[in-house]
């Protein structure tokens, strides 16, 4: 009824005290949820976007039967040979929901700088895929402020067979391979270090020596040119990472097999059906693969890890929040009904029937509600705008060189959780005036029409 | 004879005040007839509010019936009496608990609000008419707090007219205004009850209005006196 509204929109008026304090609780519990969801989707995105561009993961990965598990181990039994990459290749070149794809090569071994050696994990790229990885607009838009390479080049800028390598940072310090590809001069020879005199001597070039099993058993040996540093953003990583190409690893592990493909989708709200195209067009060349989500927990345990904690983290966050609100409107509306206990008699006298009463109480609520949401949401955008210019530099366990607090709001979320409090708003009010509602109008004016 | 709008039978009620039941009414028969001008009179705690509380449907009695007109109240859902009250009884109240935040217009209008057999015109024409009924025309958009005593009492009196009830009920209607003001008030509802041919109960201590009444009825100690 038009005139309810109106009439409980004047009501608001009738104590501002109480009211004000109420909205302000409200405003101020919205707007910490804003900050709270804004955290939540800056972080997850942030996770997802290093998972599926900056490690390559992809949308989809593509592994041989049981090769995530088993790849480690038997690396030969368990990854794509020369025929599974054709059909790999040709199925995802007709599907036209793919973005770019990339066979990936993965290993160990041991990194020397001519005196001393230190274990490696490498990654393998195709070096095309790994600059417009970090180009992607994706990449801009969660991780504006990481940094991947901190010097030198990235190794698509290098012909194929030189070799070119990326070091991690905390490696590259290791090994005392501060000088890179771009620093030593062109004509310059290998040198042999001496290596009684430190570190010193193996920064005089940019070469190192990598050295592994090789996946059919024997021991293999290539050189290396190290031609950047980078970060993983993650300290683990950050010892003993390297980057190059996927032709340069198969040359060291002496096969032309792949660990697997990493496939990256145009829109990647359409994971399910693609992913179950490509399945089905693979089967049909007679090839069978594990296909993983890049959400799956054994794929990616970090964003899983991640993006399940801060979800717990935001539901608590905001239940909290959500029922210090709620009370506080159970409270205001509690007393605002015992306060107008008469006036409830006076409308039941009238004729107002109890449906009548909560509607106007519970429309009084809402009207308090929303006007304190919409400034709720007013500071809560001014405060994300605010530590957003303040660039908060902060260290989450194990990132590497921290990151910068930087906050986006999304506005499902934020709509849901406003339409979340005005529902708990009106049922609490809904209760409070139903409870004095149940006395007869004789009690509610007091015994008598007064 | 004029027609009974209000019947009581053998109604009583009792309070519960700890353990003890305290009968406000004894066995009560009453009846009220279309046009009277009735004063309910009896000295403080004889039983004249709860008797109005009967006659209005706002409280429930222990024993025996009320009718208004045919219907039998108490045979009535919550709902039902509701609607009752509002299409055909008009209160007036002590303090006369009008809403502050709206305007004497608005006030007067309130009960015509849930009325879904009023149109929004003939609303608009019954409120005018009961504001200028009552001499309020010129305060029609004031506030309550921008009235005084008296004036907020006949905006209280247009607001129980609004919805041409056929019963008027009034517990001590003047008990919050200056004798001078009472009087006017009264003065007010029995030309009402005489142009309008409104039935008007009230119950008073003011023994000056006695001889402008149509019918007295005593009550004392819950019995109704001849």
């Amino acid at each position: 009824m038009k005139s309810f509204w109106l009439l409980s929109l004047r009501n608001l008026g009738r104590n501002r005290k109480r009211n004000f304090a109420t909205g302000s609780a409200i405003a101020l519990g919205f707007a910490g949820i804003l900050m709270l969801a804004a955290y939540q989707y800056r972080a997850v995105n942030y996770a997802r976007v290093y998972t599926v561009y900056v490690v390559h993961t992809g949308h989809l990965a593509i592994f041989a039967p049981g090769g995530l598990e088993k790849f480690a181990y038997e690396p030969l039994q368990h990854s794509l040979s020369a025929d599974d990459q054709a059909a790999l290749v040709r199925v995802l070149k007709e599907e036209p929901e793919v973005e770019r794809f990339e066979p990936q090569i993965r290993g160990q071994g041991l990194i020397g700088n001519g005196c001393a050696s230190f274990p490696f994990i490498a990654q393998g790229y195709d070096p095309a895929a790994d600059k417009a990885l970090r180009e992607h607009p994706q990449v801009r838009q969660w991780m504006p402020h990481f940094s991947y390479l901190l010097r030198g080049r990235g190794i698509w800028e290098f012909e194929e067979n030189m070799g070119a390598i990326l070091l991690s940072q905390g490696l590259a310090l290791t090994l005392g391979k501060t000088k890179l590809h771009d620093e030593v001069a062109p004509d310059s020879e290998i040198r042999l270090p001496d290596c009684t005199q430190g570190k010193a001597q193996a920064a005089l070039d940019a070469n190192v020596q990598l050295m592994a099993g090789a996946w059919a058993g024997n021991v293999s040996a290539v050189d290396g040119e190290v031609v950047g540093l980078f970060t993983t953003g993650f300290q683990e990583s950050d010892n003993s990472g390297i980057v190059t190409s996927v032709s340069h690893l198969q040359k060291l592990f002496g096969t032309d097999r792949v660990t697997q493909f990493a496939v990256w989708l145009k829109n990647p709200e359409k994971i399910t059906e693609v992913s179950a195209r490509i399945e089905a067009n693979l089967s049909s060349q007679g090839k069978t693969f594990d296909v993983l989500r890049w959400d799956d927990a054994k794929l990616s345990p970090y964003y899983s890890g991640t993006a399940g904690f801060l979800r717990t983290l935001l539901i608590a966050g905001s239940l909290v929040l959500a029922t210090i609100v709620t009370l506080s409107v159970l409270n205001s509306s509690t007393m605002t009904i015992l306060e107008r206990s008469q006036e409830i008699g006076m409308y039941r006298s009238m004729g107002f029937r109890r449906a009548h009463l909560r509607h106007l109480y519970v429309q009084e609520s809402l009207w308090l509600s929303l006007l304190s949401l919409f400034t709720g949401a007013i500071l809560g955008l001014l405060a994300i705008q605010g530590v957003n210019a303040l660039k908060i530099l902060y260290h989450p366990p194990g990132v590497a060189g921290g990151l910068y607090l930087f906050l986006v709001l999304p506005w499902a979320p934020a709509i849901a959780s406003a339409a979340l409090i005005l529902l708990l708003v009106s049922l609490a009010t809904y209760f409070a005036v139903s409870s004095r509602l149940r006395p007869s109008p004789a009690d509610l004016l007091g015994g008598t029409l007064r | 004879m004029a027609k009974t709008i209000v019947r009581l039978e053998k109604v009583s009620k009792n309070y519960r005040l700890g353990e003890v039941e305290v009968p406000a009414l004894k066995s009560v028969d009453l009846d009220i007839h279309a046009g009277e001008f009735t004063a309910v009179i009896g000295a403080s705690g004889s039983g004249k509010s709860t008797l109005l509380n009967m006659i209005g449907c706002i409280d429930h009695p222990s024993s025996g019936k009320v009718w208004l007109g045919d219907v039998d109240v108490l045979a009535l859902s919550d709902d039902k009496m509701s609607d009752l009250r509002n299409q055909r009884i008009g209160f007036i109240f002590q303090s006369f608990n009008l809403v502050p935040v709206l305007s004497v217009f608005e006030n007067v209008e309130l009960p015509l609000l849930i009325n879904p057999q009023i149109s929004a015109s003939e609303r608009k024409s019954r409120v005018s008419e009961a504001i200028a009924d009552v001499g309020l025309e010129k305060f029609s958009n004031n506030r309550p707090d921008q009235l005084s005593g008296g004036q907020r009492q006949r905006v209280a009196i247009a607001r129980a007219l609004a919805g041409h009830p056929s019963l008027v009920l009034a517990d001590e209607p003047t008990a919050n205004l200056d004798s001078e003001t009472s009087l006017k008030i009264i003065e007010l509802m029995l030309s009402l009850n005489t142009k309008r041919g409104i039935t008007f109960l009230f119950s008073t201590h003011d023994e000056r209005v006695m001889n402008r009444v149509s019918r007295i009825v005593h009550i004392k100690d819950g019995t109704i006196r001849a």
